[in-house]
């Protein structure tokens, strides 16, 4: 080597691919060898006395300073790359072998020995990166990713293809792959190896077992791998699809079931997709429209039907399809006829499902509900549905009107026991109780009494409520007031009543009246007939003009009187009515007959208060006094003094007066209906004309009072006179 | 000529006329007048039960609406005798007003021989006069 010449080794430090240089302690260049100018550009002089770091990359220095100490201590030691920047190409990777001759004194330093190995180094970056790339898709593949040899054997496999068979790696690693097959998918997987053994990628679906004897079925896709133009092996990328299949399988059954649930429902279903088509029909509609499902399906329903446009179940469609939520509703459409269709219209994942029923029947049984609800709960009449034990369950609002009292106040108690009271008719109250017991319809008039306490009258109809085996569920009872009816009928009763009366009287009047007329002038015919046959002069003549005169004035007397009678009924409707003090007029009353009285030694006692005080006609009351007063004096006793009491009471009905003496009296049983009767006299030994106590009767009564008599032959005669409330002031 | 007439009417006129009609018609020997039904009664039960028929009258004139006791009560009061009275006496119903009603009564009492509305007149004197 010494015989080299000087020559030899600069030439060889210019040509050299590396770059010898010589730094000391510090890093400083003492020496660059000439290979530098084609290494990095630079001229060996413009490097010497310069500090190698300079040239570095700033990330690198601390590194590389580090290593440069540690060198001091070694022989050798070489770097990891760093970066130097050249004279004309920027960074370059830069390797370098640095050798201690510190203790050289021929060197004094570091001799370094640096490579440019960018080049090398993006290469082996390059495959890095392959290797990752790989690398990550066939480890980190979420499928299963295999090789296998031409003869079928694994060469390589990722984590996923040992969890989906669950078998080690190692273990598969020395398995053939038919060893995993299901035996009936195994001559087909192994023609799709063949296949892509000779160069076809295939794809295929088959079944293998797991390692716990599981069939799994896989997706595999196996592709031919090649190097140099033939194929060397197999490679594979697989996927577990076992759930994916059954979640598949399902759906499917899932979406079958459905189908057919839905073309069982004997209701109407149809569904239409986001743009109104018609994406599926049951049969129930198809028989309804009368159209099979190919007519309906992909048709818009808006234009199939367009007068359904203008319908409310349009507008709800429309609704439902904005807003995403689901909507009822009724409409009536003309389908072979008028039908009621309830509509559900529900939103599902890419267009709505319309369900419907025909509740024709229903919704007119609803309207009739309605009506007779209505009909129960806003008619008049009162409505009481009881308990089979008669108890009320429910009152409707008429029932509320006519008793007063409220639904909550009734309900639980038995409405005859809160409703009928005293005045109430025993015998209806226990026909009532006994039709209740009986079980049977019922129908009867009843007094009632309002929670107010005020009696009104009802008409009850009461109907048992039974069910199909007879067993009593209910009672119904309507309630009609008849109050005013009731009202009519009792006056109606009492008008026919006085009507009877008062044609009564008035055939007893005709009679009278024309009997008593028909005397007189009988009598006078008769003495004028006889007049002609009796010699004037005669005693018998005139006595026959002295009765033909008396007859005479007996016939105006009856007229007279007739006429008196005749005003004083017509004056029932006008008489005057004013304020009497009753001591006041008994005392005028009495005033005329005092005379007689006193010369009589009768005795008169009053028991009348002085404030008494009544409506009445003045001259009626004083008519109806004067002629009792009178009888009682005419009639008195010849064997005692007469006494005569007149008393006069308050009572709740009005005021009752007594007026009584100790005259000649009557036998009861005689003139019990005689005595106020016309032209009736029952005294013989008197005068009176009958007259007097019929026209007592009748002014009484037309001040609308009543008189009374009782009286005993030889004791005496009481009347009592009952004057009625309406004039008690 | 009938001997004895009983006149019973409550109204003194008829009696005075009735008799005097048929005084003058020359109709009876004697006329007896009752105001009173009672009274007329008694006398004429008194002469049935004492059996002095002979004192009975040959003809009864009797007004029906009278007080206390009516002409009807009269002939009811006189029933128990009928058989007797039938034989003996002719009763006539003289009265001032004649009801169809009243008629039909009458003819059901066997002991009413007629039914006469006042005043009497000559037919109807003929007609009940005794035939010589």
């Amino acid at each position: 080597m010494s015989l080299l010449t000087s020559d030899f080794y600069k030439q060889l430090l210019v040509n050299s691919t590396d770059l010898l240089s010589v730094i000391d302690e510090t890093g400083v260049y003492k020496f660059v060898g000439d290979s530098v100018i084609s290494i990095l550009g630079y001229t060996p002089e413009e490097l010497v006395g310069n500090s190698a770091f300079s040239y570095l990359h700033p990330d690198d220095v601390p590194a590389t300073m580090a290593l440069l100490e540690q060198a001091s201590a070694t022989d050798k030691i070489i770097t990891p790359p760093f970066r130097f920047l050249s004279k004309h190409d920027g960074w370059r990777w830069i390797e370098c072998t640095i050798t201690n001759q510190l203790h050289n004194e021929a060197i004094k330093g570091y001799i370094t020995n640096s490579r440019d190995i960018t080049e090398t180094l993006e290469e082996r970056s390059k495959k890095d990166l392959h290797q990752a790339y790989y690398k990550s898709l066939f480890e980190a593949h979420p499928d299963a990713v295999f090789s296998l040899d031409k003869q079928g054997y694994f060469k390589s496999l990722n984590r996923q293809f040992s969890l989906i068979l669950g078998f080690p790696e190692d273990v598969l690693l020395r398995a053939h792959f038919t060893e995993f097959i299901v035996k009936n998918d195994l001559s087909l997987v192994r023609t799709m190896f063949l296949n892509a053994t000779e160069g076809t990628a295939q794809t295929l679906e088959f079944r293998v077992t797991d390692a716990d004897n599981i069939v799994k079925v896989i997706h595999v896709t196996l592709l031919p791998v090649y190097l140099q133009g033939s194929v060397i092996g197999v490679q594979g990328i697989g996927k577990d699809i076992t759930e994916t299949l059954f979640a598949e399988q399902l759906v499917k059954e899932r979406t079958e079931q459905l189908r057919k649930i839905l073309e069982s429902v004997t209701e109407p279903f149809i569904a239409l997709d986001a743009d109104w088509r018609y994406t599926f029909v049951n049969k129930a509609y198809c028989e309804l429209i009368g159209d099979s499902f190919d007519f309906f399906n992909g048709q818009v329903i808006w234009q199939l039907y367009p007068d359904l446009l203008h319908s409310e179940f349009y507008q709800k469609c429309q609704k439902v399809a904005e807003t995403g939520k689901t909507e009822y509703l009724e409409e009536v459409f003309i389908i072979n006829g008028l039908v009621t269709l309830s509509f559900s219209i529900f939103p599902f994942d890419g267009g709505i499902a319309i369900h419907f029923v025909d509740v024709t029947a229903q919704s007119a049984l609803k309207r009739e509900m309605e009506k007779l609800s209505l009909v129960a709960s806003k008619t008049i009449n009162g409505v009481v549905i009881m308990d089979p034990t008669g108890k009320i369950e429910w009152v409707n609002d008429g029932f509320t009107r006519l008793s007063g009292y409220s639904r909550n106040e009734v309900v639980g108690l038995v409405p005859s026991m809160l409703l009928q009271g005293n005045a109430t008719d025993p015998e209806t109250e226990s026909y009532i109780r006994q039709k209740y017991q009986e079980q049977v319809y019922f129908n009867a008039e009843v007094l009632n009494y309002r929670k107010s306490g005020e009696p009104y009258w009802v008409n009850i109809d009461v109907t048992p409520i039974k069910g199909p085996d007879e067993k009593l569920i209910n009672y119904i009872a309507i309630q009609t007031d008849i109050t005013e009816k009731k009202k009519a009928e009792a006056e109606l009763v009492k008008l026919a009543d006085d009507l009877y009366k008062q044609n009564l009287n008035l055939q007893q009047f005709t009679y009278m009246v024309s009997h008593n007329l028909r005397a007189p002038v009988a009598n006078a015919l008769g003495l004028t007939r006889l007049i002609s046959k009796i010699d004037a002069g005669s005693p018998q003549f005139n006595s026959i003009l002295n009765k033909l005169e008396t007859s005479v004035y007996q016939l105006d007397t009856v007229i007279k009187d007739i006429s008196n009678i005749l005003s004083v009924r017509d004056a029932a409707r006008t008489l005057p009515r004013e304020m009497v003090n009753i001591l006041a007029i008994v005392t005028d009353v009495l005033t005329p007959f005092e005379d007689e009285l006193t010369s009589g030694n009768c005795l008169v006692t009053l028991d009348i208060d002085r404030s008494f005080g009544m409506m009445a006609n003045k001259a009626y009351l004083y008519s109806i006094l004067q002629n009792l007063v009178s009888n009682a004096i005419k009639y008195r006793s010849p064997d005692r003094a007469l006494t005569l009491d007149i008393s006069v009471k308050k009572d709740k009905r009005g005021f009752v007066y007594t007026i009584s003496d100790n005259g000649l009296g009557m036998d009861m049983h005689v003139v019990e209906n005689q005595l106020f009767k016309l032209y009736k006299r029952f005294h013989p030994s008197t005068h009176g004309k009958g007259i007097g106590l019929f026209l007592v009767k009748t002014q009484v009564e037309t001040i609308g009072g009543k008189i009374m008599v009782d009286s005993a032959v030889g004791i005496g005669t009481t009347f009592k006179l009952l004057l009625g409330a309406k004039h008690v002031q | 000529m009938y001997n004895k007439v009983l006149i019973i009417d409550d109204d003194e006129i008829s009696i005075f006329l009735t008799k005097t009609i048929l005084e003058v018609a020359h109709f009876a020997r004697v006329f007896v007048g009752f105001q009173s039904a009672h009274d007329a009664l008694t006398e004429l039960v008194s002469a049935l039960r004492n059996d002095c028929t002979q004192q009975l009258p040959d003809i009864i004139f009797l007004d029906l609406n009278m007080p206390f006791m009516s002409g009807w009560e009269l002939l009811d009061s006189l029933l128990p005798y009928e058989n007797v009275l039938r034989n003996k006496c002719l009763i006539y119903i003289l009265t001032s007003s004649v009801d169809a009603s009243e008629i039909e009564k009458a003819a059901k009492y066997k002991l009413v021989t007629g039914f006469l509305q006042k005043p009497l007149d000559e037919h109807a004197i003929a007609s009940i006069s005794k035939k010589v």
